[in-house]
């Protein structure tokens, strides 16, 4: 809500690309926090699966995969929302556009792959924990690519040494960029939990079936 | 460059709050679904005939099975069954 009050009301108009700039709020915080942490804390719980072999990081890798792809979605249509009236079209196949979209592709079907298989099963989470790892080497691409192709997207203005934006709108962008962190944080834990008791259900549900049975 | 373009600035916050609440309302169905599987255990459980555990010796029974062994028995046991009835 404060994000949203600081996008619409606290924040500068820009001179020349006007009210739809102040979308600016909202992607570019769901690009770098919401897409980018979500798929660390994928990548980093795949990796300590793969080491530890306890199946809980695989629910907490799926938990970041799930919130990390709805904000690759909210990236890309906002970006596209914000691209209409500036450059004329809502989607180019430039770089940085194409970029997010195969990592939207990559973590989709990562988190179609894992739900073929049951919560509890290990060589699957095994075979995605490493899908997962390779996935995430397409997040520096995307990052850079603005830098090393010709891009319809605009270099970054925000991670730089010394931001091109004023103060103002870099205090708002502050508040938008806490306020996708903490949502980023409580949704991951909230389907982490779920995920979670899937596998305690699950591994319930095994045990009364070789009970049954016996 | 089209001069008005507040519509463009509402379909965007539209789309993340729209977005956001259709997530949680899925996560919602998929955590009542999960509770009523988990109802549906207990009442397994306690209409067992052939029950010689209490139901809370059934649970720590499971999780200690899950927490001391990793991966756990029971999905090893559970991936084997399934690739062995895939070579039958």
């Amino acid at each position: 809500m404060a994000m949203l009050v600081g996008a619409v009301l606290a924040a500068p108009r820009e001179v020349v690309e006007g009210d739809v700039q102040r979308l600016m709020y909202l992607h570019v915080p769901s690009a770098t926090i919401g897409t980018y942490f979500s798929f660390l804390i994928t990548a980093v719980a795949s990796a300590i699966f793969l080491m530890s072999r306890d199946i809980r990081w695989d629910a907490v890798a799926r938990a970041a995969a799930t919130v990390g792809v709805l904000f690759t979605i909210f990236t890309l249509a906002t970006g596209a929302i914000w691209g209409k009236p500036i450059w004329g079209v809502y989607w180019s196949w430039d770089a940085r556009l194409t970029s997010t979209l195969v990592l939207l592709l990559i973590y989709t079907a990562y988190l179609l792959a894992r739900s073929v298989a049951g919560p509890n099963d290990e060589q699957a989470a095994r075979y995605t924990a490493i899908f997962a790892l390779v996935g995430f080497l397409d997040i520096p691409l995307i990052h850079f690519s603005v830098d090393w192709w010709r891009t319809l997207h605009p270099q970054r203005i925000i991670f730089n040494t010394r931001p091109a934006v004023p103060n103002e709108m870099l205090f708002v962008l502050l508040v938008a960029f806490l306020a996708i962190t903490f949502l980023m944080l409580w949704l991951i834990a909230l389907r982490s939990d779920s995920e979670q008791l899937a596998q305690r259900t699950d591994r319930m549900r095994m045990y009364l079936d070789q009970r049954g049975n016996s | 460059m089209e001069e008005n373009a507040l519509e463009f600035l509402f379909a965007g916050f539209a789309v993340f709050w729209a977005g956001l609440f259709i997530y949680l309302v899925l996560l919602q169905i998929r955590l009542r679904d999960i509770q009523q599987e988990v109802a549906t255990l207990e009442e397994r459980l306690t209409e067992s005939e052939n029950t010689d555990i209490s139901y809370g010796e059934a649970i720590n029974t499971s999780e200690s099975t899950a927490d001391s062994t990793t991966p756990n028995e029971l999905s090893k046991r559970d991936t084997t069954t399934n690739a062995s009835s895939r070579d039958a």
